[in-house]
């Protein structure tokens, strides 16, 4: 078993790179960096490796632990499902290593980097442990320390009462989820007998149709927390730009998708068969994120939280095809159900790359110009070519925009939203095509939101003295941000190469196989029965769009007047111009601000209506219940010992 | 080991034995709830452990159970050693040896705990578990919980933080007896994990006995109501 | 095999050749009939017919002066977004109801393809930093956000009913309905097409093309500090992109009289079909800019939401004729 050698070797690795960051940075910092990210690359480029060979093989990999009575076995198990999770975060985080060498370098020389090694390491390596885990106490063990890693990196800029505040409204939200899931985990151990997610999968035939509803909206809460599913959203734009911005593009890149994973795992694995009304109420959610997520983002000048809010929006379009998927399963649809599962995970690949990308590139312009508010930015295409052209295919990328990787799934979502019309209902039936049109809506404002942000970082005049000494940034960084970016585009052209990793992790959830005649991958036909067809070949789309671009380009060099471009200022009615004339992203963001006045709740809305009302429930029950709370330690142990007597008597009785 | 006390001991002293043992570290218990000064309770403390060292190995002797020994290796070098010494260093530091008010007066109390022992062995002689646990004596079960109500009994009565760790500890020993008595079912991991809990505690304790020390001039945990809302 | 392979490949080469060629040079002469019906209906001469291609020849032989503030994105925006357009125009069923690249792409891939042009230009008119570009690119992005909803919808109803969102299958099932295709979903939905289709224009009531007041201007504006050959492809595009719409719209409202096969006779009746049926929207494009004014930036809200509304109601009578249920 080769992936598994693979795979144990990388653990091994990731916790060695741990080590050497801690030590080596007693002798020299940059050699604590450098050292430790190397390691951590090779150890990436093993599970990499070792995930995608599982992909291919579709074996199945089991590592036992340890058996503890209670618990059940304590065993990691590798699935292509988790196998395609492991590939998305070893994937990611090579480049997002590369960046660091160069970012630290720039910007945490201060701080001490050899905790931030040590915490990267083990960051990687527990969400990579996650989604193999297969105990429900592990689950959660792992879940926990995932969190709490990053909670330190988001408090890891101490100087700021902000990111303490994002710190502490990120614990508080990640914790309540954790309650949700924890829950949800006892009432299955319950009725199973022990904590092994097998067991759990042979018990949940077994499951009062009740309970199962319970558990699925206990499940939709605490992973619902992690994606960023509003109203769950709130600790998200918080916490995600506090963060270092390396590990804001892995937070965002990956960290988010593992809910992706529970709800794939628990859901299909644990609770089917359920009811279509499940999948109804994830995908309604879903959209109303997506929406309301890209809302807030075309309205926000911070460009990380600008970032932070997009994911949101990009995780509603993440589960909206896993929430159809769950309609389409409760309908027997396996086909289009695995369908679904594939557009979803594509599209979780795609966010990763193109968010990560953005996040790089965010944290290279705020590394030279120290500022993250796109007011203040401007004219950085001439200082830093090579990252604005990195951001500009993030952009395009996030904006689903032909030639690039976005537009695959997004052409996918659409697919599925119109093939709802095979499914006998009638709400579905209505609310897949208006989900479609509402899809395309967001569509459109992130172009216009990913526009305003181009424009007001990198194009025209600096709008204030922080962009004017930028320079372009260290080597290791725009190699980080380059290969995303170049994936990006791969993806984009040659999605043949994914698709068979795709197909087989979601044949790991739906346990059946497309058939051949009705999905293509080489040039995504789909071929779907009563007279549903659909084609796409994103390689012609590329080529034709190149060979049009350079066909024209040097028609119009050579037809007519020749092309020495005259170059002059602009024009702004006679008056040299000057910085202040230029439309700011405020004033670009205006227009939406108008038209979306219904829809856009400011932040606060989500805390007067929804959180300080269960606030102050609670602190009403604790008033109430004061009285018993004398504060005395020995009338706390008296109520301990008179409850053991009770209970001894009572096992007597 | 195992062959070493199978030879020089039959199974009926052993169960013997064992029942002598239980008795001790029964009384050492209510002389601890009734012991004024502190040091002495440190020592006490330490026979109780030893004690159930002894049960421990007995148990381990007659049940073939390896796992028992390391437990009770540990068990002796972390109760009769370890501990001790850092709740000794603690005593040091702090400067108090006397407990002088208590909640009852301490002759009352220990006469209370005689009450409770027999309410606790009426209560669980016939509490059902399986025929190979008792394979020491029928007593260790109402022994260990009876060990457990003590300590919360000694945590309960007492003002002094300091003897609220030693209340603790009474408890765990009764947790440790229970462990012995179910000897077949809980697992090396679960022990270990407890002990492990208990030498931090004690190292969390000991500074924070100090602390309340430092800020309140006083151990009494009475003080930590004034952090109440 | 290997005889029909290339036969088909030929055909494909030959089919892309003048579906490349009919949008290239239709596409000028189609804006200045435009003009001109929409100044014979207000009782004005108009431009002569002609006027596209002059205006086309005089861009390219002017000086292309650009702003020193722009970046070579500014320069490469003309080309990008017209080979966007010039590759969206492959996926039009014009005469014929197949389109060369069926397998290229469909109803997505067009919206998509306009919004790659639009992204480009919105961003180009940001680079030299002049306040009304940047105003009309940010209206632009937002007319953009209202439309493509709208025209996503309409389209999906439409699709829906042929079960296919190529545009070629779209068109075809359309064609061989006859009679029982004028169903109140269809009529519905042809009417919020329009709708989307003449803001995608950017005509009035949306937006006016032929202002030349900076601050009105909304497509135009973004083209401020273009000059020469770069105006000369940005102008192009979007009469490209306008000549798309209208086929579109054409094919939809009178799916008839497409080139069956591929016999030179019967391909230009089915030329001569087009023709007549792209000047029939035009003229209906142009009633509709003659009687209504412009409306209000922020009113036109109002009328796309309408339209969503009205593709909404398509969609709800479409599935209640499916399954017999609501009662519509």
């Amino acid at each position: 078993m080769n992936e598994a050698i693979l795979l144990q070797f990388s653990f091994l690795l990731f916790i060695f790179g741990a080590i050497s960051a801690l030590t080596l940075n007693f002798f020299s910092k940059k050699l604590s960096i450098v050292c430790s990210s190397v390691i951590g690359i090779i150890g990436s480029s093993l599970s990499l490796i070792s995930s995608i060979l599982i992909l291919l093989h579709k074996s199945k990999l089991v590592f036992s632990l340890y058996f503890i009575k209670p618990i059940g076995p304590l065993e990691l198990i590798v699935d292509p499902l988790a196998a395609f999770f492991i590939l998305l975060i070893s994937m990611l985080s090579i480049p997002v290593l590369i960046y660091s060498i160069g970012y630290l370098q720039a910007e945490y020389m201060e701080k001490n980097v050899g905790v931030l090694g040590v915490l990267y390491h083990l960051f990687i390596l527990s969400m990579i442990l996650v989604v193999c885990a297969a105990n429900a106490f592990l689950f959660l063990f792992l879940w926990e320390l995932m969190t709490l890693i990053s909670f330190v990196f988001v408090i890891s800029d101490t100087k700021s009462i902000e990111s303490q505040k994002a710190g502490f409204i990120y614990l508080l939200m990640t914790h309540i989820g954790l309650a949700f899931l924890l829950f949800a985990f006892l009432i299955f151990a319950k009725y199973s007998g022990s904590f092994s997610f097998s067991s759990f999968q042979s018990v949940s035939h077994g499951l009062p149709n009740n309970l199962k509803s319970i558990l699925f909206i206990f499940m939709l809460i605490g992973f619902g927390t992690k994606a960023g599913l509003i109203p769950l959203h709130i600790w998200l734009p918080e916490a995600h730009p506090a963060a270092p911005s390396h590990i804001s593009a892995l937070m965002s890149g990956v960290m988010i998708k593992t809910a992706v994973y529970g709800l794939l795992r628990f859901v299909f694995d644990f609770l089917s068969p359920f009811p279509y009304w499940w999948g109804l109420t994830l995908a309604v959610f879903a959209i109303i994120t997506a929406m309301l997520g890209i809302i807030y983002a075309s309205l926000e000048n911070d460009l990380k939280r600008m970032l932070a809010f997009s994911s949101i929006e990009n995780m509603g379009i993440i589960l909206l095809p896993l929430g159809i998927g769950m309609i389409f399963f409760a309908f027997d649809q396996k086909e289009l159900a695995s369908l679904c599962i594939i557009a979803s995970l594509f599209h979780s690949l795609n966010h990763s790359l193109f968010k990560s990308l953005l996040f790089m590139c965010a944290g290279s312009v705020i590394s030279v110009t120290h500022t993250r508010n796109m007011e203040k930015l401007g004219g950085l295409i001439k200082l830093m070519p090579q990252t604005s052209m990195f951001f500009l295919v993030g952009a395009l990328a996030i904006s689903a925009f032909p030639p690039f990787n976005g537009f695959l799934s997004e052409w996918l979502i659409y697919q599925i939203l119109f093939s709802s019309f095979q499914i006998h209902s009638q709400a579905v039936k209505i609310f897949a095509p208006v989900c479609g049109a509402l899809l395309g809506f967001t569509g459109a404002i992130c172009a216009a939101t990913f526009v305003k942000a181009f424009s007001s970082i990198f194009s025209a005049m600096p709008r204030s003295h922080q962009p004017v000494h930028a320079h372009e940034v260290s080597l290791s960084m725009r190699l980080g941000m380059g290969i995303p970016a170049v994936f990006c585009l791969f993806v984009g052209i040659a999605p043949f190469a994914i698709m068979p990793l795709l197909q087989s992790a979601s044949e790991a959830v739906i346990h059946t196989n497309i058939k051949s005649n009705s999905f293509f991958a080489n040039n995504l036909l789909i071929n779907l029965g009563a007279n549903h067809f659909a084609a796409l070949s994103p390689g012609l789309i590329f080529a034709l769009l190149v060979f049009f671009f350079t066909m024209f380009y040097f028609l119009c060099k050579m037809v007519g007047n020749k092309m020495p471009i005259r170059k002059d200022e602009t024009w702004s009615c006679g008056v040299t111009p000057k910085a202040e004339f230029e439309h700011t992203p405020t004033g670009y963001s205006q227009p939406f601000g108008v038209i979306f006045r219904e829809l856009y709740t400011p932040e606060s809305f989500y805390y007067k209506y929804i959180y300080l009302p269960v606030v102050n429930g609670l602190i009403n029950i604790s008033h109430r219940v004061k009285p018993i709370q004398s504060g005395n330690l020995q009338l706390y142990l008296a109520y301990i010992f008179i409850t053991l007597i009770l209970c001894l008597v009572w096992l007597r009785l | 080991m195992i062959s070493l006390i199978n030879n020089f001991l039959s199974i009926q002293t052993i169960q013997q034995l064992t029942s002598y043992i239980i008795g001790i570290v029964l009384v050492i218990s209510i002389l601890m709830a009734g012991c004024r000064r502190l040091e002495t309770m440190v020592r006490l403390f330490i026979f109780q452990s030893f004690g159930l060292v002894l049960i421990m190995l007995f148990a381990g002797a007659i049940s073939h159970n390896k796992d028992a020994f390391l437990i009770s290796g540990i068990t002796f070098f972390g109760k009769c050693f370890l501990i001790p010494w850092v709740l000794m260093f603690v005593l040091q530091k702090i400067k108090i040896n006397r407990e002088v008010e208590t909640y009852i007066s301490l002759p009352t109390s220990m006469l209370l705990i005689c009450c409770l022992i027999a309410l606790v062995f009426e209560l669980t002689t016939n509490i059902e578990i399986r025929k190979e646990v008792h394979v020491l004596s029928t007593n260790l079960l109402s022994a260990s919980i009876s060990m457990i109500l003590i300590g919360l009994f000694i945590m309960m009565t007492r003002k002094k933080a300091f003897v609220q760790i030693m209340g603790l500890y009474v408890m765990e020993n009764g947790i440790l007896a229970l462990t012995v008595d179910t000897i077949f079912e809980m697992p090396l991991v679960v022990e270990m994990g407890i002990f492990l809990d208990l030498l931090i505690g004690v190292l969390v304790m000991g500074v924070w006995v100090y602390r309340i020390k430092q800020s309140f001039d006083t151990i009494n945990v009475e003080e930590l109501r004034k952090l109440r809302g | 095999m290997v005889e029909v392979m290339n036969i088909f490949l030929l055909q494909t080469v030959l089919l892309v050749f003048i579906q490349l060629f009919l949008i290239l040079i239709l596409s000028p002469f189609i804006n200045t009939l435009m003009k001109k019906l929409k100044a014979l209906l207000q009782g004005r001469i108009g431009p002569p017919l002609m006027q596209g291609y002059y205006d086309l020849s005089k861009y390219f032989q002017k000086e292309t002066v650009v702003s020193n503030q722009t970046s070579p994105i500014f320069l490469i925006t003309p080309f990008v977004v017209f080979s966007a357009t010039l590759l969206a125009s492959l996926l039009v069923p014009t005469y014929i109801t197949i389109t060369p690249l069926f397998i290229l792409g469909g109803i997505i891939l067009l919206v998509y393809l306009f919004g790659l042009a639009r992204f480009f230009m919105a961003q180009a008119a940001m680079e030299p930093g002049s306040g009304f570009c940047g105003m009309a690119s940010s209206r632009e992005m937002m007319l953009a956000m209202l439309i493509e909803p709208v025209l996503l919808l309409s389209l999906f109803v439409l699709a829906l009913m042929a079960k296919s969102t190529n545009l070629p299958n779209i068109v075809n099932w359309l064609s061989i309905q006859g009679i029982h295709l004028f169903t109140p979903t269809y009529v519905l939905a042809v009417i919020a097409l329009l709708i989307a289709g003449i803001a995608e224009m950017g005509r009035v009531p949306f937006d006016n093309p032929e202002t030349h007041y900076e601050l009105t201007m909304i497509h135009e504006g973004m083209f401020l500090e273009y000059s020469g050959k770069l105006l000369g492809m940005m102008i192009w595009a979007s009469w490209i992109k306008q000549l798309l719409i209208l086929s579109l719209l054409a094919n939809f409202i009178f799916p008839y009289g497409y080139s069956a096969s591929a016999s030179l006779p019967i391909l230009f009746t089915g030329l001569l079909f087009y023709f007549a049926k792209v000047v029939i929207v035009c003229l209906i494009v142009v009633l509709v800019e003659t009687v209504i004014a412009k409306v209000r930036l922020f009113r036109v809200k109002d009328i796309l939401i309408a339209s969503f509304v009205i593709s909404i109601i398509a969609l709800v009578i479409s599935i209640s004729k499916d399954t017999g249920g609501l009662g519509l």
